[in-house]
């Protein structure tokens, strides 16, 4: 049983390295592929080996997923706003160091969870009732303050708010589409940001190899707001990090990069953690991976829950490692290579993976427009957050109706 | 904090992780049971281990429906023929699914369910011993 174990751990994160790194290939794709092949794994392993498997390669995917995000500007929902800064830090050559604090962020993240789980899960399913109310009040409150904080143009924000909220209302709503976040996020912080960087001549600078330096005050700060946005987030449907990265950034007066960045990795890993958690406590599953896991296994057990933070501790320890490992092949391979031929061929890939998995020619049209309006903010001197709109106006809008 | 730090501190968190499944991996091996001792309404969704005599055997397509006998008590044990219950020989040391028959003597370990009021055993795992 142990040396099964084991083995499911390093094939979860073999896939998770896999599904990771290559935009568009989300660890849901692959668990949801393990669900249809069940009938047949089930002769040869049982469901918590299954389990496992699948909440490894959770894991690392939720360790390694900054990486494209932050190097290639490919993002997938979990990581969208950590392009932005990424981007900005890996043009002046310290694209490692924003990979590391999201690293930071998460494996800290899940420490922190995984000794709060009982505290956090009593807490929550005792105020379950009375969130679903909350939550479209702090929702409301935070969009709001996103746009009111704008310097440049209020009206402006509030119109990218809005017109990305209603893409996103558009095409999650949309019939037949498969994988619609996949080119509605590449296009509004991918392919928007590349080809504004496409006017950037010029190399992508030297990467240097240096270790963040992060004051103590502002770890504690930053792991602080993760876990509070993070715990609320974790147990509502149609909320995940990205929402809760808004509201987890509305408790600094003013979040640096830095701070941000190691914030979205917090929330990516809290957010896979406490969903094994809400699958203890209130039998719901919060995520593709967690909706495969239930169904694998007929009920979650309080050892099943304990032997699932242990997978959680053991893949997120091999994650560290990985991740410092590929950041820095990234960082000297990136150097190396033409930044306009770079980013042609990404924005290639971006559009060949659309294509493949978004419905081709109906995802290209989702790209196409994302990108258009991914432009905007760019051009008209407004942050890019206001984007968000196109997954927080869907959820503020599930929350009312 | 510098990278060597953060690489100690995740070869910890894999060490921790390590020793959590193998505590939990002697914790949860179930430990036999006398069959008076589980007849009580508290073990319902235990998961328990018996041994004893199949005082009787019906097979039907879906399900075999079984009696075990020890020394202090018998319960009835389903199990269903779809949920890939491994009935095996203790002695054959490549596990060969075997046919379960009257006065064969075996060690079930099987979920307790309650069945129209009465306490019975799902089977998971069936060795004739």
């Amino acid at each position: 049983m142990f040396l099964e174990i084991i083995l499911a751990i390093i094939l979860g994160c073999i896939f998770g390295i896999f599904t990771g790194l290559i935009p568009g290939i989300h660890v849901n794709l692959i668990s949801l592929l393990i669900l249809s092949l069940s009938v047949y794994l089930l002769k040869i392993t049982s469901p918590l080996i299954i389990s496992i498997f699948i909440i490894s390669m959770a894991i690392v995917h939720s360790f390694l997923d900054t990486i494209p995000s932050i190097f290639l500007g490919a993002p997938e929902a979990d990581t969208a706003l950590s392009v932005l800064p990424g981007h900005k830090m890996l043009l002046e050559g310290r694209g490692y160091e924003a990979v590391m604090l999201t690293l930071i962020g998460s494996f800290f993240a899940l420490i922190l969870t995984i000794i709060l789980a009982y505290p956090i899960g009593t807490i929550i399913a005792f105020i379950y009732p009375y969130l679903e109310k909350i939550m479209v009040i702090v929702l409301i409150i935070a969009s709001g303050f996103l746009i009111i904080r704008e310097r440049k143009s209020k009206m402006w924000a509030l119109i990218i708010f809005l017109l990305s909220g209603v893409l996103g209302l558009a095409v999650l709503n949309y019939p037949n589409l498969e994988n619609p976040l996949f080119p509605l996020l590449s296009g509004l912080f991918g392919t928007g940001t590349l080809i504004i960087s496409l006017s950037e001549k010029g190399r992508i600078p030297l990467q240097k190899i240096t270790f963040p330096k992060i004051k103590g005050k502002e770890l504690t700060k930053t792991m602080g707001a993760s876990m509070v946005a993070g715990s609320l987030c974790s147990f509502l449907p149609g909320l995940g990090p990205a929402q809760a990265a808004i509201i987890g950034s509305e408790f600094y007066k003013k979040i640096t990069n830095e701070g941000f960045l190691i914030l979205i990795g917090g929330l990516n890993t809290i957010n896979m953690v406490l969903s094994f958690i809400a699958l203890f406590l209130l039998n719901k599953a919060r995520n593709g991976a967690i909706v495969v896991v239930s169904k694998i296994m007929e009920s979650i057990t309080m050892s099943n829950l304990i032997i699932f933070f242990a997978v959680s501790l053991i893949a997120g320890g091999i994650a560290v490692f990985l991740t410092i490992k590929i950041t820095k092949i990234f960082s000297k391979l990136l150097s190396k290579v033409n930044y306009r031929k770079l980013i042609v061929s990404i924005i290639l890939l971006i559009t060949i993976m659309v294509f493949i998995l978004s419905s081709q020619y109906l995802g290209l049209l989702v790209l196409l427009v994302s990108t258009f309006l991914g432009i905007l903010p760019a051009k008209l001197g407004i942050g890019r957050n206001h984007l968000m709109g196109c997954l927080l106006l869907p959820v503020i809008l599930y929350f009312l109706l | 904090m510098d990278e060597n730090t953060l690489l100690k501190i995740s070869l910890i968190s894999c060490l921790v992780g390590i020793l959590i499944l193998l505590y939990m991996g002697e914790n949860s091996k179930v430990n036999l049971s006398d069959i008076s001792t589980i007849l009580e309404e508290k073990n319902i969704d235990k998961t328990v281990k018996i041994q004893g005599t199949l005082n009787r055997v019906t097979k039907t397509p879906e399900v075999i429906i079984t009696n075990i006998q020890d020394e202090t008590g018998n319960i009835p044990i389903i199990i269903f023929t779809n949920n890939e219950t491994k009935i095996l020989d203790f002695f054959t040391p490549n596990k060969k699914e075997i046919d379960l028959e009257k006065g064969m003597r075996v060690e079930i370990t099987g979920k307790v369910i309650e069945y129209k009021g009465q306490l019975e055993i799902s089977a998971d795992e069936i060795r004739r011993i």
